[in-house]
């Protein structure tokens, strides 16, 4: 009897949050899946389309290469943030006072920084004769090199600098992670002769999976859906080479107007990185 | 066990609500021309308080135009045309909403289809079709326009005016009327003995002349050009298109780029690359990299386009009064802002008053004066004074008068871009001129349902 | 005392050479930043760039205050307070059923936070649809529009940070309490939130960043000037005509500051460790 009661109370304490995520995110969501059903050039609602927006996306050759592109520079970045992210934290983990103060001020600059101005600021470094990325090198006797301009120096630029942004962030997260470990549980270890590598391997990262978990998926998420880099900084170029897919999302709704075609990227951009997701909770074996 | 079927009743009542907003939300949609009216006044009905306080009437106008801006031209001679406006006009208030550019025209067409989009909007060209498609915009003929003399209509009777025309009506007036040709510095190009140059040899050869080092051993480009396919400005290519087939499409909207035509200018372009008149990352270069550069003193003549002069001389690290713009060959690409008033507004008479004083001859000549543009009627022409250093005007001018804009009869959305990419192809991947003309052809007519 | 061997002199060299190397990367773009915001006109895009040796002048700041930055300022200020207030309080009761209840469905409404966090993350896939239905509701262009779309964003991440909060905390600790007679309403309220700080630290930046580096729903939302946010007040100097550097940079620099204060305030919660001892006690 009692623990019947208690079960429709404990609904209660989800009502608010789901009520709030159902009306503003899911409602939308659905209705982004109508839509995707419809011919809606211009948003003025045209046919009933059924599949055929997915499946003009499906046979573009240009959309499964931003798809690829994307999952890689994903995969990449988040990977490069996360791994230097969890060794600066568990380094200032060690620190204290002003010392420790100034690394997060430093890792978390970029992280706040107006991305699009950050971008730009970083296109300018880049500049082949205006910048000072190249009156660097030229000043070491090195001759100018064109980043932007290169398949290969792009892709790597844009890796660059979508790692520079997040570090810190991951670094401020896993670091939150840390701080919350029982203490009494390291003290324990060291008493019992733990070596630094034993005592990260066994106690500290298995305590930190929840924080590495949700850095990992946060990171994922913003770089997989981040079109103002791309944009900003390579333009999705030379030829396509950076094209990023919520570039060319964006671009099918704000440049051509198909924003039925539109509608029916978003849902595969949704889909793709809830399973990525989902890929992590099980891989973690994270349990609700 | 019972709580188990009141939690499950839940869940369904849940699901049902779901269902039952999609539904509500989805009828949103179902926004033919004629329906968005009805819904307009509804909610226009709804939200009277809030938009007309006492007897006065608010007019709102998205632009990207900011009038508490003193720094830019055009936006002071807005400021100062609203408020001679509101002086002339007891009652009505114009308040100026600014909005991204980028994203204005589809947030206008969203606006629309729920009933509550701006009395006055400014439309970029490329989407003025789907306005118009939309049903958004009121024709001026049921506006100020029902008054005007034939004269008058003839004064701003232009190419730009019969591209906001549909059906016999006319739906949009001008502003911030732009072309693309090529900037350049006069000192430079004096100092080289050269003139002006009027064909693609001429420019190839003046660029040669003009690559090199400066006195202070600067490296200087002799043409800047980008080809980033964010470069929202025509490049040679179009240029050469035109010169060689007088068009960029076919009768049926298609594109026609894999030609003759194409593949010179994509050989001309590869050229000036080649001899390093052009530098090389102009691959990815977008052209406000060229501005920026352009100010810098990188280079000595770049394609761009003619309202941006006014700041470039502003900006620039040297005397900026030496830069003046002249049309490439082959023919000129124009541009503006095509602004019209809603269909649904409810102040269509006030906004309509408020557009054609944007138009009047005064403030033709407050655009000119204070914002740096170029004049909208005819009339204005023999207003202005000529000078050395308003020479621009001319080109512009001649521009207008002989300049090429697309049909309006169907979407044409992104051909600019497009054309940057076998520009790309070519410099990067050394790709086929015709091939890479090919694979653009077909971007563009998939990206606009051909 | 230790003794100084060979092996801390590398590492502490070592480290000073990481941390240089760190700080370099990481302030480039931003003095690049900075001295742009600092410069005239005239001397902002130069050949060869300079770095040094400038005229200092302060019109462009003056200039963005002129144009109503302050009150952008305090907009994103309002807006994100209001947000992370918002989603804390509904991310942690609802982070604390997740992880302390069991009901029907649980798995199902996880699920559906889960989907919310790819759409949060400020990309445009919701755009349009958000847009049209904040119409509908006539919930466009007000005050409180910005928090609820910043909220919606953030909440989901929010509810999963604050449920691994909740699990880090030992159950024993809920078990003495109310044993101790403590009510459940006071174990949520008071009990259990000074001991998660840290989590509540976290997951408040997360959100405050999140609210105050919001563009593009903003300005799809808003219209009046006197309701833009500070990201958008930043975007005014990106214009049809161009990007005007020195504004542009000035009010980017201008942003990061208040940022750098809330983080100071809610980063002693991450830096100085508070938890343990109050975990133990």
């Amino acid at each position: 009897m009692n623990t019947n009661k208690f079960k429709k109370l404990s609904f209660m304490y989800i009502v608010p949050a789901m009520a709030f995520l159902t009306m503003f995110l899911i409602i939308p969501l659905i209705y982004t899946l109508y839509c995707s059903f419809f011919n809606l050039d211009y948003l003025v609602k045209g046919n009933f389309v059924g599949l055929k927006n997915y499946a003009s996306l499906l046979t573009d050759k240009r959309v499964i290469n931003a798809f690829i592109f994307t999952f890689i520079i994903t995969i990449i970045s988040t990977a490069c943030s996360v791994i230097i992210g969890l060794a600066l934290a568990l380094w200032i983990d060690r620190k204290h006072g002003v010392f420790a103060y100034a690394i997060e001020m430093f890792g978390l600059i970029p992280w706040v920084i107006s991305m699009v101005v950050a971008a730009l600021l970083w296109r300018w470094l880049f500049n082949g004769d205006l910048g000072l990325f190249n009156m660097i090198l030229k000043g070491l006797g090195h001759k100018s090199i064109y980043v932007v301009q290169n398949k290969d120096s792009a892709r790597i630029a844009l890796v660059f600098v979508l790692v520079w942004r997040l570090v810190g962030y991951a670094m401020v997260m896993l670091l939150a992670g840390l701080k919350s470990l029982d203490q009494s549980l390291i003290e324990a270890a060291k008493v019992d002769g733990a070596s630094g590598w034993q005592m990260l391997w066994y106690i500290k990262l298995p305590l930190v999976k929840t924080s590495v978990l949700l850095s990992t998926i946060v990171l994922t998420v913003s770089n997989f859906t981040n079109n103002t880099v791309p944009l900003v900084l390579t333009s999705g170029g030379p030829n396509d080479a950076t094209n990023v897919i919520t570039l060319m999302q964006y671009n099918l709704g704000f440049r051509y107007y198909h924003f039925g075609t539109s509608s029916a990227l978003s849902v595969l951009i949704m889909i793709v990185v809830s399973l990525i997701i989902l890929a992590y909770i099980k891989v973690s074996d994270y349990k609700i | 066990m019972k709580k188990q079927v009141l939690s499950a009743a839940l869940a369904s009542v849940t699901a049902i609500a779901l269902l039952a907003g999609c539904g509500s939300t989805g009828s949103t949609t179902s926004t033919s021309a004629a329906a968005t009216t009805d819904s307009a006044s509804e909610s226009k009905a709804a939200s009277t308080a809030s938009t007309e306080s006492g007897d006065g009437i608010t007019i709102r106008m998205w632009t990207f135009l900011d009038p508490t801006n003193t720094e830019n031209g055009r936006s002071v001679a807005l400021k100062q045309m609203i408020d001679e406006f509101e002086d002339e006009n007891p009652g009505v208030k114009v308040v100026v909403e600014p909005q991204d550019w980028t994203t204005m025209t589809a947030k206008f067409l969203a606006a629309n289809a729920s009933g509550d989009a701006p009395d006055i909007m400014w439309c970029a060209r490329d989407e003025l079709y789907g306005v118009l498609d939309a049903g958004a915009l009121e024709p001026l003929e049921n506006l100020f326009m029902k008054d005007w003399t034939q004269d008058e209509i003839d004064d701003i009777d232009d190419t730009f005016f019969r591209f906001g025309e549909r059906d016999g009506k006319h739906y949009t007036l001008t502003l911030n009327k732009n072309c693309t040709g090529f900037l350049y510095r006069e000192d430079l190009l004096k100092d080289a003995g050269i003139e002006v140059p009027t064909t693609f040899d001429e420019l190839y050869n003046a660029g040669v002349k003009l690559t090199g080092k400066d006195a202070s051993g600067i490296d200087r480009y002799g043409m800047g050009m980008s080809f980033s396919t964010e470069t929202n400005d025509a490049q040679c290519i179009v240029n050469w298109l035109l010169q060689e087939n007088g068009d960029l499409f076919n009768k049926d909207g298609t594109a026609n780029w894999a030609n003759d035509g194409g593949v010179k200018g994509l050989e001309w372009t590869k050229k000036c690359v080649d001899a390093g008149i052009t530098p090389s990352e102009s691959v990815n270069t977008t052209i406000e990299d060229i501005y920026t550069e352009f100010a810098a003193g990188k280079y000595a003549m770049s394609v761009g386009s003619a309202v941006r002069l006014s700041t470039l001389r502003q900006n620039a690290s040297f005397d900026g009064d030496t830069i003046q713009f002249a049309p490439l060959p082959g023919g000129t690409v124009i541009d503006g802002w095509f602004v019209g008033v809603w269909s649904g507004s409810k102040n269509k008479e006030e906004a309509g008053k408020f557009l054609e004083k944007m138009y009047s001859p005064e403030s033709d000549l407050k655009w000119i004066e204070i914002g740096g543009q170029a004049p909208n009627r005819k009339s204005t022409v023999d207003k202005i004074e000529i000078t050395d250093k308003n020479k621009y005007l001319q080109s512009m001018l001649d521009a207008f008068a002989q300049g090429w804009l697309p049909a309006n009869d169907k979407a044409y959305v992104g051909w600019k871009l497009d054309l940057n990419y076998p520009v790309q192809d070519v410099l990067t991947n050394n790709a086929d001129p015709m091939t890479a003309l090919k694979d653009a052809e077909s971007r563009f007519n998939s990206d606009n349902g051909r | 005392m230790k003794k100084i061997t060979p092996k801390i002199v590398i590492s502490k060299i070592s480290e000073a050479i990481i941390l240089a190397l760190l700080a370099f990367i990481t302030i480039i773009p931003i003095y690049w930043g900075i001295v742009t915001s600092l410069k005239n006109k005239n001397e902002i895009a130069t050949y060869p760039p300079k770095v040094i040796g400038f005229n200092v002048t302060w019109s462009n700041y003056v200039r963005i205050v002129g144009q109503g930055y302050l009150r952008a300022l305090g907009n994103s200020a309002f807006y994100s307070l209001v947000t992370i207030i918002l989603c804390l309080i509904l991310g942690y009761i609802a982070g604390y059923g997740f992880e302390r209840r069991n009901f029907l469905f649980k798995k199902f409404w996880f699920s559906l936070v889960v989907i919310g966090i790819p759409l949060s993350t400020g990309c445009s896939v919701l755009l349009i649809p958000n847009y049209l239905m904040m119409m509908k509701l006539h919930m466009t262009n007000h005050i409180y529009t910005m928090p609820i779309i910043y909220a919606t964003y953030n909440l989901p991440l929010c509810i999963w940070m604050m449920i691994s909060g909740v699990r880090s905390l030992p159950v024993e600790i809920e078990e003495s309490a109310k044993i101790d007679g403590c009510s459940q309403r006071y174990i949520i309220a008071r009990l259990i939130p000074p001991i998660i700080k840290p989590s509540f630290a976290a997951a408040g930046i997360f959100i405050f960043i999140g609210a105050w580096n919001e563009y593009i729903s903003t300005s799809v939302m808003i219209n009046s000037r006197e309701l833009k946010n500070v990201q958008m007040a930043i975007y005014d100097y990106m214009g049809f005509f161009g990007q005007e550097w020195g504004p542009l940079c000035a009010a980017a620099t201008a942003a990061i500051i208040p940022i750098l204060v809330v983080f100071t305030i809610l980063g002693k919660q991450l830096v100085s460790g508070l938890t343990a001892g109050a975990v133990k006690g």
